[in-house]
């Protein structure tokens, strides 16, 4: 099928698998329809959709924030018009397993910080959590409300080449990117609003009233309406856009650590010009290092004096709890399958990219054996720094890399190079493959919900895989289509 | 309804984005003034742009930075330097970084206005050091200031966030209008007696330029002619801009619109004491002139109110932690 804005017949996306083409020319049964919509657009009309999407973004204030020459610069938000497609059954299937997966990790962090079963018997080595930068020991012998550690999680999906979704992270501390999820509905509402009535897409805007839910059900007070609040690290942080926006929406009160302060009684107040009123649950993004100076970094600025004392008391909920870091460290991922049978005796419905640990000798080998072909990744770190991708790395790169493997192997795991899926997306005045991963948001409290579909965040340079909006990535609204 | 809160924190942010805004016009205002003051003024007169600098009480800031005192620097210091309290840059950008945390509290558009204003005077700032230019971005800067204030007055809700504004910018405007007259009279008595003295009497007309300024630099001669004397009179200008309650740049006038803000606001009372007094102080000053003296002192002392307020607001409201 050929069309003014694109040749279908020459849409080549290699051996990667693409949300949308089956093969050249022939769509995926659940993506005809929308390849046609868009096939009718002129390049003229295209262009002015593509626009208008811009104009939106600017109007509705959709930004994320970049600090440089002392000087918060708010960028607006890049999003491509060309909706992602994921069927409603293979979607079903997915959120059954994200649940699954975040049930399993909460539990084992619940264990971790209590009996320990699970090093007992021998499943995860007791040294991987000794070790662990995120294992906070000031967390032991707590029960935080509903064994729930980990409230909102943010888990990573790609696709391999034959279309399986694999986990590639867990992001179990603060992750971000759900506010652009939302966000990016609303642009595509508008800007495409005859394709989008003419699909069956499932809603996505119960998110921030199923967070509300979940935090709320987190207070130690039984009140029918606790005070909740989104703690802040202030307007330098790159998605201090999106604390704002949530707390907005859920009428929750955006606070920054000087705003709250922890009494005589162990309780938390926020200081208001009529005085102190007491908190209940805290939803903080803020990094447990930075949380409570007694406790923890004793030069944070942006935490509360004394918060771990009220929170160790049960005056106040944290989500997610201090210390659930401790399941997101990357030598943990490897055994999330093995945790998951061990805690639910259920065998995982998602699979793990397959992963070798340096802190195990002869997966160690294998790795310094298999450098040029391996992504190595520190295990504590986030938002892709550190990586060593063998195949585009210099021999010298690699051998500074194989030097820091031998000193401390347990810090590096390794994987194949990943492989992202493509979906066709808007360059320039024409339409072409680029790379994309998901980020659907899980939440659990008393009861546990998935978000339908999630942000997916696309790389905008040919043949990248390097989705991050800070490294020029791009977003796309995700449709979970009946 | 629900109960509105009001966190310390987004108190003390709105009010100094109050303030700041404040801050800012006045200052566009005084630069414009004062160059076209200059222009009638024989060379010869000592005193010259550097009076701006004592005005805005940033003597020290500038003689860190600068050796010679002309205008060019003088200037380039109030426009684009950000590196000190008083420039439009650092007073618009500090309003825009109040105006950041307070999104949520003041209207969508007066939030664009601001960042409109900060991006002109960081763009336009630059080349306005050369005096064509200068005068349109000065312009350009009081009208962005005035279309802030109308959105705010049009499109926000009059709740404690609001109050807060207002009480800023009211302290702000009382502060500001006594430097201008202060500084004035200080101009003039510094002339008495000199060589200056005799080239203002050669070149005519000069107290009159002088005090037209200060009228002109807040957009009061024509009030001040409709509603006080038609001459300008160095008296009659300084007991206007102080005491006058119908004039809202006035002394007097500010002190009504901070208490106004204050009757809206929990605990006020401490504050209203000191703004109180301050107003005790206008209505019983003695027929202000220049001649005895007393004028430098009688500002002084209501400068010291206003800054106690001030703190009053700040202990009352602002709850930093110990």
């Amino acid at each position: 099928m050929k069309t003014e804005i694109t040749d279908w017949e020459t849409y080549e996306s290699g051996v990667f698998h693409d949300e949308m083409m089956r093969e050249a020319g022939r769509a995926r049964a659940p993506c005809r329809r929308l390849m046609r919509q868009f096939s009718a657009f002129s390049k003229e009309e295209l262009a002015a959709r593509a626009a208008a999407a811009e104009l939106a973004i600017k109007t509705m204030g959709i930004s994320f924030t970049v600090y440089s020459d002392g000087e918060n610069i708010d960028r607006e938000w890049p999003f491509d018009l060309f909706p992602r497609v994921i069927p409603g059954k293979e979607w079903d299937r997915v959120a059954a397993g994200l649940k699954q997966r975040l049930r399993a990790l909460n539990l084992f962090i619940d264990d971790i910080y209590n009996r320990q079963r699970v090093l007992d018997d021998g499943i995860v080595p007791r040294a991987l959590i000794e070790d662990s930068k995120n294992f906070r020991p000031q967390c032991r012998g707590m029960h935080p409300r509903h064994g729930v550690w980990a409230h909102v999680c943010g888990t990573d999906l790609i696709r391999d080449d034959e279309g399986r979704f694999l986990v590639l992270e867990d992001n179990l501390r603060i992750p971000s990117g759900v506010s652009y999820m939302l966000e990016n509905r609303k642009v595509t509402k508008r800007v495409l609003p005859e394709i989008f009535e003419a699909h069956s897409i499932r809603s996505i805007r119960q998110y921030t009233s199923q967070l509300f839910e979940t935090l709320a059900s987190l207070s130690p007070r039984r009140r029918k309406s606790p005070e909740v609040v989104v703690l802040t690290p202030g307007i330098f942080n790159s998605a201090y856009f999106e604390h704002a926006y949530l707390a907005r929406e859920m009428g929750a009160e955006l606070v920054e650590g000087v705003d709250l302060e922890v009494a005589d009684d162990d309780c938390v107040y926020m200081r208001t010009i009529d005085g102190l009123e007491r908190v209940d649950v805290i939803y903080r993004r803020v990094d447990d290092e930075f949380l409570d100076p007694e406790v923890f970094n004793s030069e944070s600025m942006l935490g509360v004096p004394g918060l771990m004392r009220a929170w160790r008391a049960g005056n106040v909920a944290i989500a997610n709890a201090p210390g659930a870091g401790v399941a997101d460290d990357k030598a943990i991922y490897a055994y999330v399958p093995a945790i998951i049978e061990y805690y639910l005796d259920e065998k995982p419905i998602l699979d793990n990219v397959k992963t070798w640990l340096c802190s195990e000798p002869e997966q160690c080998e294998y790795v310094l054996a298999h450098l040029d072909e391996l992504v190595v990744k520190p295990v504590n770190e986030s938002g892709g720094y550190g990586l060593m991708v063998g195949p585009h790395a210099s021999e010298r790169e690699r051998r500074e890399c194989a030097r820091r493997i031998r000193e401390f192997p347990r810090n590096y795991i390794a994987q194949p190079t990943i492989s992202l899926s493509t979906s066709p997306t808007l360059c320039g005045d024409a339409i072409e493959p680029r790379h994309i991963d998901l980020r659907p948001f899980v939440l659990q409290g008393q009861e546990s919900y998935v978000t339908s579909g999630g942000l997916t965040r696309v790389a905008l340079k040919r043949g990248s895989f390097v989705v991050n909006s800070s490294q020029g990535g791009g977003s796309k609204d995700t449709w979970i289509v009946d | 309804m629900a109960k509105e809160r009001l966190l310390s924190r987004a108190a003390e942010r709105i009010y100094w984005l109050g303030r700041y805004v404040e801050r800012t016009e006045n200052t566009a205002r005084l630069l414009n003034v004062y160059g076209n003051l200059l222009f009638d003024l024989p060379l010869k007169t000592r005193f010259g742009w550097y009076t701006l600098i004592e005005l805005l009480g940033a003597g020290e800031d500038f003689e860190s930075r600068y050796s010679r005192r002309d205008e060019r620097n003088i200037v380039k210091f109030l426009i684009v330097d950000r590196f000190h309290p008083v420039s439009l840059g650092a007073t618009s950008a500090a309003a825009r970084e109040n105006a950041r945390t307070s999104r949520e509290l003041i209207p969508a558009a007066a939030w664009e206005v601001r960042d409109d204003l900060h991006y002109h005077i960081r763009d336009r700032g630059p080349s306005a050091l050369a005096r064509k230019a200068r005068g349109e971005l000065l312009a350009d800067v009081v009208a962005f200031c005035q279309r802030l204030n109308g959105l705010i007055d049009g499109t926000m809700s009059q709740d404690s966030a609001f109050h807060f504004l207002k009480l800023g910018q009211a302290l702000e405007r009382a502060d500001m209008t006594t430097r201008i007259i202060d500084i004035a009279a200080a101009t003039e008595l510094s002339a008495n007696g000199d060589d200056t003295a005799r080239l203002l009497e050669e070149s005519g007309g000069y107290e009159n330029s002088l005090w037209l300024s200060v009228l002109t630099s807040t957009s009061a001669t024509q009030m001040y002619r409709r509603h006080f004397s038609e001459r300008v009179e160095p008296g009659d200008v300084i007991n206007f801009m102080l005491a006058d309650e119908a004039f809202p740049r006035a002394c007097l006038s500010c002190l009504e619109a901070a208490g106004r803000a204050l009757d809206r606001l929990p605990d006020g009372k401490a504050v209203m004491t000191e703004v109180n007094a301050a107003k005790r102080h206008l209505a019983n000053s003695p027929e202000l002139t220049l001649e005895n003296g007393v004028l430098h002192e009688f500002i002084d002392l209501l400068q010291c109110r206003l800054a106690a307020a001030h703190e009053h607001v700040s202990e009352t409201w602002f709850h930093h932690p110990a």
